[in-house]
C-alpha cells in the first residue's frame, strides 16, 4: 500500500434498518496513525455508520468499505476483526457475567491459535494502558463502575491487535477524571502509531483529539476539514445543537 | 372519512365468501353425505373449531401460548360426562356445556395460574404437560370410565333431546357464536388490552392495564370457552374416553391456527377446519400424517408466520378486492415482508421513508395550533399536589444510574431535563413509570406515595409518557392505537362493551369519538384509518403523544419526544407542550434539543452521571457556564447569540 | 426400608435421564436463547438407533454408541439448520415462532419414528451391563449407575468446557450479548451450530445409557421432552448443577409417588412439581437468570 492512501477507505456508505435509510451516502477516510473524528446531533447516523463499517448491517445497501486496500463491503464481522478493524460500541457494552480477565481474552478470540503466551502479554498491554483493570481481573465485569467497564471494552477490541480502532461515544456519561483517563489511553494508542476514529458528541474534545474532522447530519456529511480550522466556525456548534438547519443536498433517497 | 377509518368499507366480494362459507357448513350433510356416523364426525370437528376460536383468543390476540388447551376441554368433557351419568334426567345440552365450562375455567386456572409471572413459552410447556397428564390419568382411573371411557348411550335414563339434523344445525350455530363472540370480544376493551399486552408490557402499563389482569382474563376466557366446547362435544358424541383429547389434537389446533393465521378471526378457523377436517377424513394416510403436518408446519413458521389469511389478503389486494396499500393490514404485512422484518410483536418493525404520507406541513400546523382544544387533566385531577422525587437512587450491577436526586414538577409547568447520554434522564422516567424498582428514596404525588405501586397504577395515578422509540401496535390504526386510553377514563365493564350493552356501545363510541379529537387536534386527520406499521417515524411519535393526551393525565412525561421530528412536527409540538401546560399539566420533558427545552420550561434540571449538575430557570441557565463545560466542554454560554 | 431404598435408586437412574436431557436444554438455550422442545424426540430417535443396533443387527455394544452419537448428532444439525436458524438471524429471534418450529421438528421426528418401528410391541434393549451390585442391602442394576454416572461426567465435563476453553467462553459470551461478541469476531451463528453439535452428543449418550431402562418406545419422546424442562425450571434455568439437581428431583420424586400414593398416576408427580415450583421460586432452585419474559 502506497504511502498516500488511505488506511481506511469508506466510499458512498449507505446503511439502514429495513425501509429506513440512517446513512445515505457518506465518503470518508482515515490515514495511517491519523486520529479522525465524527460528530453530529443524537440521530444523525454516525452509530448506524460505524456499525455498518464493522460488518453489521442489516440490509443489502450500496457503498464500499476497504482497509488497507482490502475490499470489506460484503465481510462478515469475524472476517473484519481479522482484517484489522475493531469496533467499540456505545455504551460500554462488554460480557457482564463474565470475568474481566475473560472478557479480554474473548477479545483475542480471532487471535487464540497464536498461543496462550502471546494472549497473556496482549492482556499485560491492556493492565499497563488501564492500570485498575488489573486489580479486577477475576471480578465479574458486571460490577465494575461504568468507566471501568468502558476500559474493558477498549481492552477487549485492542486485545485483536486492530491497525484501525473505531470508537463511538467512548466516554458518554462518564466523570471528568474517567473522561481524562481515557483519552490519556487514547492518546498513548496514538502514539504507537494506531489509527483511530473516533465518534464524540463533545465538539471541543473531538476536535482537540484528533487531527482531522467530519460533521454529519441526517445521514450526511455537510461538514469536513481539519480539526484546528474548525474549532474556530461556528456552524459546526450550531448543526450539531440544532439551530442550524442545514438543508441537506437531496432529501432522503427513494428506497 | 368514513373510508379511512376502514370500518365499514367492505366490498361485496369480501362478503361473498363467509357468507358461502357458512351456507356450505349448514348444508354439509346434504352435499356430502349424511348418515349418522358420518354426522358425528363434522359434529367432532366442529367442537374441535371451538377449541381453536378459544386458543386463537388467548394466543393469537392475547399472546397467552395455552398450547394445551385441550386439557382444559378434556377436563371440561368429563366434568359434563359425569354431569351426565349421575343426573341423566336433569343433564340437557345446556346443562352439560355450563357444567364443562365451569370445569374447564377452573382448570385452566390451576395450569396457566402459576406459569403467567414466568410467562413466555412456559405457559406452553406446562399447558402441554397437562394436555399430556389429564388423559395419562384419565385412562387409569376407573372413576371416568378408565380406558374405554363413559359412554352415555349405556347410561339408563340418558336421552338427548335434540338429535339428528336438529343437533347439527345447533352445533354449527354454535360454532358460528363462538366465532361472533371472538370477534365482539377482540374489537371491545378487553381484546384492545389484549392487543397492547402482546404487543409490549410497557405500552399497556403506560396506559393503565395491569399485565397479570389481563392475562388471567384471556385465559379464563378461552379455559371456559374450551371447557364448553368439551360439553357440546360430549352432548353429541355421547361418550369421553382419554383417546379423545390428546397432545396431537392440540398440535393439530396449533398447526390450524399457525397455517390459518393468528392475527384474524378467521383464519385460524379455516386453518384448523383444513388441518382437522384433512386428518378426520383422509384417514388413509394417517401414518404420514405427522410428518406431512410437520413439515407444513414447519414451513409455515419460518417463511408464513402470517398463515394462510395474510397471503390471501395480499392477493385479494392484487386482484382490487381489497383497498390500496397503506390503507389496511394487507399492505401492514406486505410492507413488513418486503422489509423483511420479524413477525408478531416482538420488534417495531422499521417504520415508512419520510418521503411519502407526510401528515403535515405549516400550514396544517398553524391551524391545528391556532385550533387546539382544553385538555385539562381528568385522572388525578383530585388534588392539586406535584409530582415529587426525593432522594432517588439507583444502580445497576456496579454502575451507578442516579444518585440521591430530587426533582418536583409542579402541575401546569414544564420542567426540563437534559443531560448527556447516560446520564441518568432515561432511567429516571423509567423509576417513575414503575418499570424499575426505587434502590434509595420516594417518588410521591404530594403525600400518595407512587414508587411502591405497580407500573399500570403509575397511569391510573395520573402519569402518562410517550417513550424514546414510540411503542404503538403495529397491526391497528391510528385510532386504534389512541381508543385504549381514552377507555381507561370511560367507566364501562368489560363485559358491558364485549356484549355490547347499552352502556358499552356508549363507551365504544365515546372512546372512538374522544380518540379521533385528539389525533385530529394535532393535524393527523389523513392518517386515521392507516395502521401504524405504514407511518414514518415522525408521525408515530405523534399519534405516540396523541395517546397520551388522550388519557388526560394530570402529569406528562415525553422522552426525547423532538427525535426525527420535522420542521412542522417540531412546531407542532412544542405549541401542544406550551398548551398542556396552560391547561394545568405537570410536564417532565426530556430533551437534548437544549433550544426546545429552553423555550418551553420553566424549570431546567440538568444531570451528569446521575448527579444533579445544575437547577433554575432557562435565563439562569443560559448564564451558567458550568452546564456548558460539562456538555459541550466550552466556556461559551448555551445559545449563539445570532 | 428396602423399597424406599429400591424406589430411591430407580428414582436416581430415571432421574439421571431427565437431567441428561436438561444438560441439553440448557446447552442450547444457554447460547441461542432457544428452548428446543424436540430434545426429547431426539433422545428417543437415539434409542430407537440403540434398538436397531442392538437387538436387529447385532451389533456390539460400543459400534452402537458410535452409530447413536452419529445420528443424533446429524438429527440435531438438521433441525438447527431448518428449525432454527433462520430465526437466529432476525433481531429479538423473530416472536415465538422458533417454538413451533421445534415442536413441528419434533413431531415430524416422532411420526417417523412410529413409522419406522412398526406396530411392535415395546421391546427391551440390552445395556452394556447386564449384572447388578448391592447396595445398602438392595440390588441395584449396573445400568442405573451407568446412567447416574454419566449424567455426573457430562455435568463436569460442561462446567470445564465452559470456564476454561475458548470455546465455551465464547459461548457465554454469545449467550449474553451476540452483538458484541460479533463486533469481537465471534461467528455468533457457527457457535450456535456448535451448541446444537453438544447438545446432541449429551443427548445421544442420554439415548444410549438409558436405552435399557427406558426400552424402545416410540410414543414417550415429548414425554420425556416436556419432563426434562420441568427438571430444567425446577433446578433453575442458566444452572449446570440444576438441571443435575431437578432431574433427580423429579426421578426420585416420581419413583416416590408411586411408592406411597399411586403408581398409576405416576404422571401427576411432575405436575405438581412444576406447579409448586413456579408457586413458590419460579426461576427453580438454583435459578440464576430469569427466564425473559416474551
Amino acid at each position: 500500500m502506497s504511502a498516500g492512501e488511505p488506511l481506511l477507505n469508506v466510499t458512498d456508505l449507505h446503511a439502514g434498518y429495513g425501509s429506513l435509510r440512517a446513512v445515505a451516502g457518506i465518503t470518508f477516510q482515515v490515514n495511517e496513525g491519523e486520529t479522525v473524528a465524527l460528530v453530529g446531533r443524537n440521530g444523525a447516523g454516525k452509530t448506524t455508520s460505524l456499525l455498518a463499517i464493522a460488518g453489521l448491517r442489516y440490509g443489502r445497501f450500496p457503498g464500499t468499505v476497504s482497509l488497507g486496500g482490502k475490499d470489506l463491503s460484503s465481510a462478515s464481522p469475524r472476517q473484519i476483526v481479522e482484517a484489522g478493524l475493531a469496533h467499540v460500541p456505545e455504551g460500554h457494552r462488554i460480557f457482564r457475567s463474565l470475568s474481566v480477565e475473560e472478557n479480554l481474552r474473548l477479545g483475542a478470540y480471532t487471535r487464540r491459535r497464536s498461543g496462550n503466551k502471546a494472549v497473556a502479554a496482549a492482556i499485560e498491554r491492556v493492565y499497563n494502558l488501564f492500570p485498575i483493570l488489573r486489580k479486577y481481573s477475576t471480578r465479574n465485569a458486571g460490577f465494575l463502575s461504568g468507566g471501568e467497564q468502558q476500559m474493558v471494552a477498549l481492552g477487549q477490541a485492542l486485545m485483536a491487535d486492530p491497525k484501525v480502532l473505531m470508537l463511538d461515544e467512548p466516554t458518554s456519561g462518564l466523570a471528568p477524571m474517567v473522561i481524562r483517563d481515557i483519552y490519556d489511553a487514547i492518546s498513548k494508542l496514538r502514539d504507537e502509531g494506531l489509527a483511530i476514529l473516533i465518534v464524540e458528541q463533545s465538539i471541543p474534545r473531538a476536535l482537540a483529539n484528533s487531527s482531522r474532522c467530519y460533521v454529519m447530519e441526517r445521514g450526511r456529511i455537510v461538514m469536513s476539514g481539519d480539526s484546528t480550522a474548525l474549532a474556530g466556525n461556528e456552524h459546526v456548534f450550531a448543526i450539531v445543537r440544532g439551530t442550524e438547519d442545514v438543508s441537506v443536498a437531496a432529501e432522503q433517497p427513494a428506497v | 372519512m368514513v373510508a379511512r377509518l376502514g370500518l365499514n368499507n367492505r366490498s361485496s366480494a369480501r362478503w361473498a365468501v363467509p357468507v358461502a362459507l357458512i351456507i356450505v357448513l349448514y348444508l354439509l350433510p346434504q352435499l356430502f353425505g349424511g348418515g349418522q356416523f358420518r354426522v358425528g364426525e363434522y359434529e367432532e370437528v366442529l367442537s374441535f373449531l371451538i377449541i381453536a376460536v378459544a386458543l386463537n383468543i388467548a394466543m393469537g390476540y392475547g399472546g397467552q401460548y395455552i398450547l394445551g388447551i385441550t386439557a382444559v376441554f378434556a377436563v371440561g368433557a368429563y366434568a359434563a360426562v359425569l354431569a351426565a351419568k349421575y343426573h341423566p334426567q336433569d343433564v340437557g345440552l345446556v346443562a352439560m356445556c355450563v357444567v364443562a365450562a365451569i370445569a374447564g375455567a377452573v382448570s385452566g386456572l390451576i395450569i396457566g395460574l402459576p406459569a403467567l409471572r414466568v410467562g413466555g413459552f412456559y405457559l406452553a410447556l406446562v399447558s402441554l404437560f397437562a394436555a399430556m397428564a389429564i388423559p395419562a390419568v384419565a385412562t387409569q382411573w376407573n372413576f371416568v370410565g378408565a380406558d374405554t371411557g363413559i359412554p352415555l348411550y349405556a347410561v339408563l335414563g340418558f336421552a338427548p333431546k335434540i338429535n339428528g339434523e336438529s343437533l347439527y344445525v345447533i352445533v354449527v350455530t354454535l360454532v358460528l357464536l363462538a366465532t361472533l363472540f371472538s370477534w365482539a370480544l377482540v374489537h371491545s376493551r378487553i381484546g384492545h388490552r389484549f392487543v397492547a399486552l402482546e404487543t409490549s408490557e410497557q405500552l399497556a402499563s403506560s396506559i393503565g392495564i395491569s399485565a397479570y389482569r389481563t392475562k388471567l382474563v384471556a385465559i379464563l376466557i378461552s379455559s371456559t370457552m374450551a371447557g364448553a366446547a368439551g360439553g357440546l362435544y360430549v352432548y353429541s358424541q355421547q361418550f369421553f374416553a382419554p383417546g379423545s383429547s390428546s397432545v396431537n389434537l392440540a398440535i393439530l389446533l396449533l398447526a390450524g391456527l399457525v397455517i390459518g393465521g393468528t392475527g384474524t378471526i378467521i383464519g385460524p378457523l379455516i386453518g384448523a377446519a383444513l388441518i382437522l377436517g384433512i386428518n378426520q377424513f383422509f384417514t388413509s394416510f394417517q401414518n404420514y400424517n405427522g410428518i406431512v403436518f410437520g413439515v407444513i408446519l414447519l414451513l409455515f413458521a419460518v417463511f408464513l408466520p402470517d398463515g394462510l389469511m395474510a397471503r390471501i389478503e395480499v392477493l385479494s389486494e392484487r386482484l382490487g378486492i381489497r383497498p390500496a396499500p397503506g390503507d389496511g393490514p394487507a399492505a401492514a404485512r406486505t410492507g413488513a415482508a418486503r422489509a423483511g422484518a420479524a413477525p408478531a410483536g416482538a420488534t417495531q418493525a422499521a417504520p415508512a421513508p419520510d418521503g411519502g404520507g407526510r401528515s403535515l406541513d405549516s400550514r396544517s400546523v398553524e391551524a391545528a395550533i391556532a385550533a387546539l382544544p382544553p385538555w385539562p387533566p381528568i385522572i388525578g385531577a383530585a388534588d392539586d399536589s406535584p409530582l415529587i422525587i426525593e432522594g432517588a437512587g439507583r444502580r445497576f450491577g456496579g454502575v451507578t444510574a442516579l444518585a440521591d436526586l430530587d426533582l418536583t414538577v409542579e402541575r401546569g409547568t414544564v420542567h426540563g431535563l437534559i443531560g448527556s447520554n447516560g446520564s441518568g434522564k432515561t432511567t429516571l422516567l423509567n423509576l417513575i413509570s414503575g418499570f424499575y424498582s426505587l434502590d434509595a428514596g420516594q417518588i410521591r404525588i404530594g403525600a400518595n406515595r407512587i414508587d411502591t405501586a405497580p407500573a399500570h397504577a403509575v397511569a391510573r395515578a395520573g402519569i402518562a409518557r410517550t417513550f424514546q422509540a414510540p411503542k404503538l401496535m403495529l397491526r391497528e390504526t391510528a385510532v386504534e392505537n389512541v381508543i385504549p386510553a381514552v377507555e381507561l377514563r370511560v367507566r364501562c365493564l368489560g363485559a358491558e362493551s364485549l356484549l355490547r350493552l347499552p352502556r358499552g356501545i356508549a363507551a365504544n363510541r365515546r372512546a372512538r369519538e374522544e380518540s379521533l379529537e385528539v389525533l385530529e387536534s394535532l393535524g393527523l386527520h389523513k392518517i386515521l384509518g392507516q395502521t401504524a406499521s405504514t407511518l414514518p417515524h415522525g408521525t408515530r411519535r405523534m399519534v405516540e403523544l396523541a395517546r397520551a393526551i388522550a388519557l388526560r393525565p394530570s402529569f406528562l412525561l415525553l422522552d426525547e419526544p423532538a427525535a426525527g421530528l420535522s420542521h412542522a412536527e417540531l412546531e407542532l409540538l412544542t405549541a401542544v407542550i406550551r398548551h398542556l401546560a396552560e391547561c394545568g399539566v405537570g410536564i417532565l420533558l426530556i430533551e437534548h434539543n437544549v433550544p426546545m427545552v429552553l423555550s418551553v420550561a420553566s424549570q431546567v434540571t440538568a444531570l451528569h452521571q446521575g448527579n444533579l449538575l445544575f437547577r433554575g430557570t432557562p435565563d439562569e441557565l443560559r448564564a451558567d457556564t458550568s452546564v456548558a463545560s460539562a456538555f459541550l466542554g466550552i466556556d461559551e454560554p448555551l445559545e449563539a447569540s445570532s | 426400608m428396602t423399597l424406599f431404598l429400591t424406589a430411591l435408586f430407580a428414582g436416581l437412574a430415571v432421574g439421571s435421564v431427565y437431567g441428561l436431557i436438561a444438560l441439553s436444554y440448557t446447552v442450547v438455550f444457554s447460547s441461542t436463547s432457544i428452548f428446543n422442545i424436540a430434545q426429547g424426540d431426539l433422545m428417543m430417535a437415539g434409542v430407537l438407533m440403540s434398538y436397531f443396533c442392538l437387538d436387529r443387527w447385532h451389533l456390539p455394544q460400543i459400534v452402537t454408541l458410535l452409530a447413536v452419537i452419529v445420528f443424533v448428532v446429524a438429527l440435531s444439525l438438521l433441525e438447527e439448520r431448518v428449525a432454527v436458524r433462520p430465526f437466529l438471524k432476525r433481531p429479538g429471534l423473530g416472536g415465538l415462532g422458533w417454538f413451533i418450529a421445534t415442536l413441528a421438528f419434533s413431531l415430524i421426528i416422532e411420526t417417523a419414528a412410529a413409522d419406522i418401528y412398526g406396530q411392535n410391541p415395546v421391546a427391551a434393549i440390552p445395556g452394556p451391563f447386564s449384572g447388578t451390585v448391592s447396595i445398602a442391602g438392595v440390588r441395584v442394576a449396573d445400568n442405573f449407575i451407568l446412567a447416574f454416572a454419566a449424567m455426573i461426567v457430562v455435568m463436569i465435563a460442561l462446567e470445564l468446557f465452559y470456564k476454561r476453553s475458548w470455546l465455551g467462553t465464547a459461548m457465554r459470551g454469545v449467550a449474553e450479548d451476540r452483538e458484541v461478541a460479533s463486533l469481537r469476531g465471534i461467528d455468533a451463528l457457527r457457535i450456535s451450530r456448535l451448541a446444537f453439535i453438544i447438545a446432541g452428543l449429551v443427548t445421544a449418550l442420554a439415548a444410549f445409557v438409558v436405552a435399557p431402562i427406558v426400552s424402545a418406545n416410540v410414543s414417550v419422546g415429548l414425554t420425556y421432552g416436556l419432563k426434562g424442562f420441568i427438571a430444567l425450571a425446577a433446578g433453575g434455568f442458566g444452572s449446570l448443577r440444576g438441571c443435575v439437581l431437578g432431574g433427580l428431583l423429579l426421578g426420585i420424586g416420581e419413583q416416590m409417588f408411586d411408592l406411597y400414593v399411586n403408581s398409576n398416576y405416576e404422571i401427576l408427580a411432575g405436575l405438581i412439581l412444576i406447579l409448586l415450583i413456579l408457586a413458590v421460586k419460579p426461576t427453580g432452585i438454583f435459578g440464576t437468570r430469569a427466564v425473559r419474559e416474551v
